[in-house]
């Protein structure tokens, strides 16, 4: 690992602690935008994922970044077309990826109950054949299905990890991505029960769906962590092959590193109100998230929308410096107010003024985020939403603003 | 009876798992191995890399 990789792990680290480094980084918060910057598409890169590598190794060598989001987009295509599902698709332009909702558990008592029971294998046996139509027929067409979404998952696996400890090498900047989360209320609402779904159930059978969310975060939570933390040690082999045997031979924890974090984008808190968020949300959040201290890992929590300093307020009672919190529509400066003696804050860029501002406008923004923010550490750099769509943001503005960063974000 | 999905996918890696490691070929002992094996912790823990990629 070269001298700048480190320097700039340092920089990460000690702001994602809540405490002042050198000077405030900049992390990219790149997705398929980069397919389209690098010159490739969905379609190239889910028969060569090399060729995704590629295009955000080219991102990361055009445009300056103390700590890169992905390797390459991080949700399997090729995996679902194994599977003869479309949740995931690329826009007109090949480029911009897309989900739509997909809610294939129905809100009755009887499925809740099998959920609560057995999350895996409910999963498995109700969710996985509704969802994924090759998964219906005779059981010699059930088998080829799962041939092919290995190898889809296996060519994705295989860019997302030999991406992931690559990229630092060729582009002297290190993945800030050491893990997932999915929140076992988000598990509900993205995946299951859908928003319209879960609206209703919160208020048709509230204890089923607070049992729900406990049940996965005790059943399934705890242990696709385990999974996801090998994404954490990717750049210490000695300690990925010791987490692996305390693993799955002792049946133990993982052993993490604060840096690179979990990332973990949140999805219906905004759609809740405080007494909602508190009662159906926050317990298994505030568990999820305590458990990837308990590992010895940080979290960096994406706040999807916006949620008012109500919601914010509860990150008082974690411990202090154990989450960074990624705000996207709220105020930043006013969350840094507000939370800044407790947790790191990120983001402060919004997309709309890279895509329509002039290069001055930019950096007046940046600026007047940095007076407000910068002070006493604690505060990353980057934009407010992620880069999908080559339209999203004037490339140009990004490099300007992120070389006028790396020298006015110096302590 | 119809299988289930979790039986399918199962059965499917025990057969893979048959068709290409030689230790479980060994009469007596390769079923015994096997069934040591799906049975695991380890195992289970696998399952839930399947089912978080599925579930996305």
């Amino acid at each position: 690992m070269s001298k700048v990789t480190q320097e700039k792990i340092k920089r990460m680290e000690i702001a994602g602690l809540n405490q002042q480094p050198d000077r405030v980084p900049i992390t990219s918060q790149i997705e398929t935008f980069a397919y389209g910057y690098g010159g490739t598409t969905i379609a190239e890169v889910k028969k060569n994922p090399f060729k995704g590598v590629a295009a955000f190794k080219k991102c990361y060598e055009d445009i300056y970044f103390d700590g890169f989001f992905e390797p390459i987009f991080v949700h399997p295509f090729a995996f679902f077309d194994g599977l003869g599902a479309d949740s995931y698709f690329a826009s007109d332009d090949g480029v911009t990826a897309q989900h739509k909702e997909i809610a294939p558990m129905n809100g009755t008592e009887e499925e809740y109950r099998q959920l609560i029971e057995d999350p895996t294998k409910f999963f498995l046996d109700v969710i996985n054949p509704r969802k994924f139509p090759n998964l219906n027929g005779a059981e010699v067409d059930q088998r080829k299905a799962i041939v092919n979404a290995i190898k889809g998952a296996g060519g994705f696996l295989a860019g997302l990890a030999g991406g992931g400890m690559a990229l630092p090498i060729l582009t002297d900047t290190p993945g800030f991505m050491g893990g997932f989360i999915e929140m076992p209320y988000d598990n509900l609402f993205d995946f299951l029960r859908g928003f319209k779904g879960s609206s209703v159930d919160m208020r048709r059978h509230p204890e089923l769906v607070i049992e729900a969310t406990e049940a996965i975060f005790e059943t399934y939570t705890k242990e696709c962590e385990k999974l996801y933390s090998f994404l954490n040690a990717l750049s210490e082999p000695p300690r990925m092959v010791k987490n692996a045997y305390n693993i799955f031979v002792k049946g133990g924890e993982p052993v993490c590193t604060r840096f690179p974090w979990f990332f973990n984008p949140t999805h219906a808190p905004s759609f809740m109100n405080q007494q909602q968020y508190e009662k159906f949300y926050w317990p298994t959040y505030k568990k999820t998230l305590e458990l990837i201290t308990s590992y010895g890992g940080q979290t960096c929590t994406l706040l999807e929308g916006e949620w008012g300093p109500e919601k914010l307020e509860l990150f008082k009672d974690l411990e202090k410096g154990s989450v960074i919190l990624y705000v996207e529509n709220d105020d930043i400066c006013e969350a840094k107010k507000q939370i800044g003696d407790y947790q790191a804050v990120m983001g402060g860029l919004p997309i709309s003024i890279l895509k329509a501002g002039t290069k001055r406008e930019c950096i007046e923004h940046t600026m007047k985020v940095y007076d407000a923010c910068a002070p006493g550490g604690g505060f990353i750099y980057t934009t407010d939403k992620s880069l999908l769509s080559t339209d999203d943001c004037n490339p140009d503005n990004l490099k300007a603003v992120n070389e006028f960063a790396r020298v006015y974000g110096e302590y | 009876m119809e299988k289930k999905f979790s039986e399918i996918i199962s059965d499917y890696l025990r057969d893979t798992l048959k068709k290409f490691i030689p230790i479980f070929w060994i009469p007596g002992v390769g079923d015994k191995l096997l069934d040591k094996l799906m049975n695991s912790y380890a195992l289970s823990l696998a399952w839930k890399g399947w089912v978080m990629l599925s579930l996305m």
